[in-house]
């Protein structure tokens, strides 16, 4: 089959055309599609790994939440066991009725310092220095255990207890002891 | 043999070569062709509608969690900060040091030819609670070194009893020049001061060794 020369350009210019349309269906029309699907789910395949440590942090969260929750419980406990008020109003009387026994002297309890507990946030650190002029050693040791036990934030740094010159059956005893006390 | 003539030929012939019009094959391939990219263009499009729902469904669920875990993650410091002062609360009731205990222990071990007149002691604040003690006083007997002597490994042995590490050594022994009287008897004496060491609690982990690096 022979074509004649104004069939050949028709040819010519329905393949140029051809080729035109292809090229603008690729570069106009599919092209932005693609590539639109191709962005979304990398933005997608992004977000993933942020959406399961978002997920793994709640779940963490939740989890400290409530051991935190328990620790407050714990922490009201302890907090019921000092009274209000400043701790030197409520203390020193405290030492000198767990202290009072038959023949011994009032105690006398100074307030030494007061600084906030670094480590422990809302407590401060309180010192005192307890004398104890007159006492007898075994009823001491006792009314000793009873106020260790009954002061579980209480902790005695230094002890003394020296023999009476002027009454030897009687000695007296100093102590220095730090308590943690709530703000 | 009969003669077939054809008259149509002519026809039929300019028939085939208007169906072979390579102009109208051509139409016809590209209307082809465009049909099918159509077709896919628009399944593509029905794909990226579908993975725009499922990023917006994403994009959704992000925007949701991210803050939730941000403000979540600034909580759990305070409950940190909670759990942790009740811990350490906890640790400084639990490993405090009782003197009451300690009194019992020593006055348990003395015995009526042995008089302390002075006990003095400091807990040293750590992990690992230290505690010095200074016992002083006289022993009295036929040989009051000897009285001492089982005085301090008394005192020892009852505190191994209770703490990890005990020791008792004495800082000063000597015969002092005044006598006792014990039961009746006159008795030669001696002064004593024992230094008694306890420590109890547990000693932190050693670090593991390191590679040296060759």
């Amino acid at each position: 089959m022979k074509l004649g020369k104004e069939e050949t350009k028709r040819l010519f210019l329905a393949g140029t055309f051809a080729l035109a349309v292809v090229y603008a269906f690729f570069n106009g029309l599919l092209g932005p599609v693609l590539r639109d699907q191709v962005a979304k789910r990398k933005s997608i395949a992004e977000l993933a790994p942020q959406i399961q440590a978002a997920k793994l942090a709640l779940a963490k969260a939740q989890e400290s939440e409530k051991a935190a929750q328990s620790a407050k419980d714990v922490l009201a406990q302890i907090a019921q066991m000092t009274p209000h008020g400043a701790p030197v109003a409520w203390f020193p009387p405290q030492v000198a009725a767990a202290f009072k026994t038959e023949g011994s002297d009032k105690a006398l309890t100074r307030l030494v310092g007061e600084t906030p507990e670094k480590e422990i946030a809302g407590y401060d650190r309180v010192s005192w220095a307890i004398e104890l002029p007159r006492i007898e050693f075994f009823s001491f040791g006792q009314a000793l255990a009873e106020f260790e036990n009954s002061h579980p934030l209480l902790e005695i740094y230094s002890l003394s207890i020296e023999g009476n010159r002027e009454a030897a059956e009687t000695q007296r005893v100093l102590m220095s002891a730090q308590h943690l006390i709530k703000k | 043999m009969a003669l077939r003539l054809n008259l149509y030929h002519e026809i039929e012939r300019d028939k085939r070569a208007k169906s072979r019009d390579p102009l109208k094959l051509g139409i016809l391939a590209v209307l082809f062709a465009g049909a099918g990219m159509l077709s896919y263009y628009f399944w593509q499009l029905g794909v990226l509608r579908g993975v725009e729902q499922d990023y917006r469904l994403t994009r959704a669920q992000f925007e949701e969690l991210v803050p939730k875990a941000e403000a979540a993650k600034k909580s759990e410091q305070e409950w940190a900060n909670v759990v942790k002062a009740k811990e350490r609360l906890l640790e400084r009731m639990e490993e405090r040091f009782y003197w009451a205990p300690f009194l019992a222990q020593v006055s348990r071990v003395v015995e009526g030819d042995v008089q302390i007149t002075k006990l003095s002691g400091e807990v040293q604040a750590a992990k690992i609670r230290r505690c010095n003690i200074a016992v002083e006083g006289v022993a009295a007997g036929h040989d009051p070194r000897k009285t001492a002597e089982q005085l301090r490994v008394a005192i020892r042995d009852e505190l191994q009893t209770r703490f990890r590490v005990v020791n008792a050594t004495f800082r000063t022994l000597e015969e002092s020049p005044t006598p006792a009287s014990i039961n009746g008897k006159i008795q030669g004496t001696a002064l004593f001061q024992i230094q008694i060491q306890v420590a109890s609690g547990e000693e932190a982990p050693p670090k593991p060794p390191t590679r040296k690096k060759r």
